[in-house]
């Protein structure tokens, strides 16, 4: 038995067009499974995203514009799914000292395995 | 007795003389998972240089507008623009680079076909491969293990070499434990190819 990879393109697909935005905020706590949202959200901060899709991988792209979420220290950030904005995952990064000399651009890299 | 979860205790089997026996091997399940994995984040920032930005304080205007972040005359574009990478994490210190796409490719110094086929990168004899930074701005590196997967060629015309700090690039082997003379918080690999290898998979293990 096999998981086919035309199967796995479909599912990555699937992924792709039900992500819909991604934010960031401030707080540090490291990330767990059980985040279900940003602890600290910067409101300024939500921007639809890029979703690219190669293979059985796909790419998100949230960048915050120059005007955006400025006098902010962003730490934490999400990429959110469907209507419901459920959160696909939840990073914390470097802090970024957001103001509006910088646009700020986070990507993250996602497959699908099938083993 | 209780099934046994594989064969791996080497139960005998005996003839039907026998009394009866519950004992039966259990052939062990091939389940097909399928799962996302989270790979590389990074966070990069950008100046405004001299593109007209709406909304902008400085670069928004519309006409002449020499006040721009630069000083130049704002166009319409990206024009002078300066690009940082402020951090690059892996889930489990561990990098998976899957050649889907050109996220991690130094540009100014590849002749390999990294992603031309999404899944391979694509070497011939004398081509260079090389990432940009795949982990960046957390703790200090001191050791690295990179693993390479060939799906045409072999791994031994590839010449390895991995840098923790940006620059000081150090000869690895495949799958070996490499421990960096020069430390830092930049790790980068380069693969130089002695012939016709086409590289599906690199995956670096790193700590310090």
């Amino acid at each position: 038995m096999v998981v086919s990879s035309v199967g796995l393109n479909r599912i990555v697909a699937l992924v792709a067009a039900d992500i819909v935005d991604g934010r960031a905020g401030t707080d540090t706590t490291l990330p767990t499974a059980g985040d279900t949202n940003l602890v600290t959200p910067v409101a300024a901060s939500e921007s639809d995203v890029d979703v690219i899709t190669s293979n059985a991988s796909f790419s998100v792209t949230h960048v915050i514009a120059a005007t955006a979420a400025n006098g902010n220290s962003l730490t934490e950030w999400q990429i959110r799914m469907n209507a419901e904005a459920t959160q696909l995952n939840r990073t914390v990064l470097a802090a970024v000292a957001k103001n509006a000399t910088i646009e700020v651009t986070k990507i993250t890299l996602f497959d699908v395995l099938g083993e | 007795m209780v099934f046994a979860e594989s064969m791996q205790f080497g139960q005998n089997t005996s003839d039907n003389l026998n009394p009866a026996d519950s004992t039966m091997p259990l052939l062990k399940k091939s389940g097909e998972i399928l799962r996302i994995r989270e790979k590389t984040s990074y966070v990069m920032t950008s100046t405004l240089g001299h593109s007209w930005i709406v909304g902008s304080s400085t670069n928004g205007l519309v006409g002449t507008n020499v006040g721009t972040q630069d000083g130049q005359q704002q166009v319409v574009g990206g024009a002078g623009r300066v690009e940082s990478r402020t951090s690059v994490v892996n889930p489990n210190n561990t990098y998976n680079e899957t050649f889907d796409f050109t996220t991690f490719e130094d540009t100014g110094v590849t002749t390999a076909d990294w992603a031309d086929t999404p899944g391979s990168l694509i070497m011939t004899a004398g081509e260079i491969a090389q990432s940009t930074a795949v982990a960046y701005g957390g703790n200090t590196i001191t050791y690295a293990t990179i693993t390479i997967t060939v799906s045409a060629g072999s791994v031994s015309d590839l010449t390895i070499t991995l840098t923790a700090n940006g620059s000081s690039f150090e000869a690895s082997t495949n799958a070996t434990i490499h421990n960096f003379t020069t430390t830092g918080t930049d790790l980068r690999f380069k693969i130089t190819s002695a012939g016709n290898v086409t590289v599906s998979d690199v995956q670096i293990q790193y700590g310090g």
